[in-house]
């Protein structure tokens, strides 16, 4: 218990369960992902404008249903609980700002040129940079960007995400590239695995942590 | 001993822990605490797997070392006590930590 106890391991502990436990977490992850898979088919029957606008409807809807899910259901299970505001928690919210531009940057991109955003590029890069070298650098930003909050977080499950969405991202790309199909089911597969993680954890949650009665605590 | 540099405290370190902190639930509310900003009593239970008649008792002892502060309040007509760690609560874990870090490179040698 205590007598392996470091300051550090705290930190992540709380980090954990503060932030992740409940796997809702992984859940809008994998929602924002899969919208994101469906959107270049959506783009073909409403256009760029209103197929942004419709995005940024459900990227909103997500967010604040999030909060809401996490008021009703984790709240009553888990307490409530704020992480200190320190040098960390800095770097934390530079972390998470760099994830949520990386992953905007991908949103423009994908709704914007499903046909693939390397041919945008490919006249102003040498011939060996390839087709996919946009969509390349985006899955090796992706994978670092994830890889470095699982590490930080000490959530090992991050790690998988990153690899997953980059991949999955790079994929999609391909294959709209070379077989012309619009929908990216690699990167809906890949939403699809990350939303399973997120359910069995909810589940998981809800079966470790019951609801309380407050007087029963105090 | 070396000219101008501190005496070693030696062994006596070891002694010099604080009781109060070195139990080891009470060290891991406190741990817990100093990475929080403040907690409410469930998320403790939770978090540390005590019950909450025994993290009552540890919290009042505490709470009278002025380690953590406790706020009691209502919340949907429900009680709902809010702890965090005061300043001498982190001084404390700080204190503790570093005593506990000196006393075990010692017994390694």
């Amino acid at each position: 218990m205590a007598a392996s106890l470091t300051p550090d391991r705290a930190r992540r502990r709380m980090i954990q369960l503060v932030n992740y436990e409940d796997g809702l977490w992984d859940i809008l992850l994998g929602l924002i992902f899969l919208a994101l898979s469906v959107f270049p088919v959506t783009r073909r029957l409403l256009g760029p404008f209103w197929n942004m606008v419709l995005f940024l409807l459900v990227l909103a809807i997500l967010v604040i249903g999030l909060t809401v899910v996490r008021r009703v259901v984790s709240m009553p299970r888990l307490g409530r609980a704020r992480m200190r505001r320190t040098p960390q928690k800095a770097v934390l919210t530079v972390l998470l700002a760099v994830t949520v531009i990386a992953t905007m940057g991908l949103v423009v991109l994908t709704l914007l040129y499903p046909q693939g955003t390397s041919g945008l590029i490919s006249a102003s890069l040498p011939v060996w940079a390839g087709d996919l070298f946009v969509d390349v650098v985006v899955a090796v930003v992706i994978v670092a960007v994830f890889s470095l909050m699982g590490y930080l977080f000490g959530v090992p499950r991050l790690f998988l995400y990153g690899w997953l969405i980059g991949l999955g991202n790079l994929a999609s790309t391909a294959l709209t590239l070379s077989a012309g199909i619009v929908f990216n089911l690699p990167l809906a597969a890949a939403s699809i695995i990350i939303l399973a993680f997120g359910g069995v954890l909810l589940a998981r949650f809800m079966r470790k942590y019951p609801i309380v009665a407050a007087e029963n605590l105090e | 001993m070396t000219p101008g540099k501190a005496e070693d405290p030696g062994p006596r370190s070891v002694g010099d822990v604080d009781r109060l902190v070195h139990e080891p639930a009470r060290l891991m509310i406190l741990m817990y605490l100093s990475s929080l900003e403040e907690a409410d009593y469930l998320f403790l239970v939770r978090a540390t797997g005590l019950t909450g008649g025994n993290l009552s008792s540890h919290l009042s002892k505490l709470e009278a070392a002025g380690y953590v502060a406790i706020t009691k309040r209502f919340l949907n007509k429900k009680p709902n006590s809010l702890v965090r760690l005061t300043k001498s609560g982190h001084a404390a874990v700080r204190d503790y930590t570093r005593t506990m870090r000196r006393a075990l490179t010692q017994i390694k040698g």
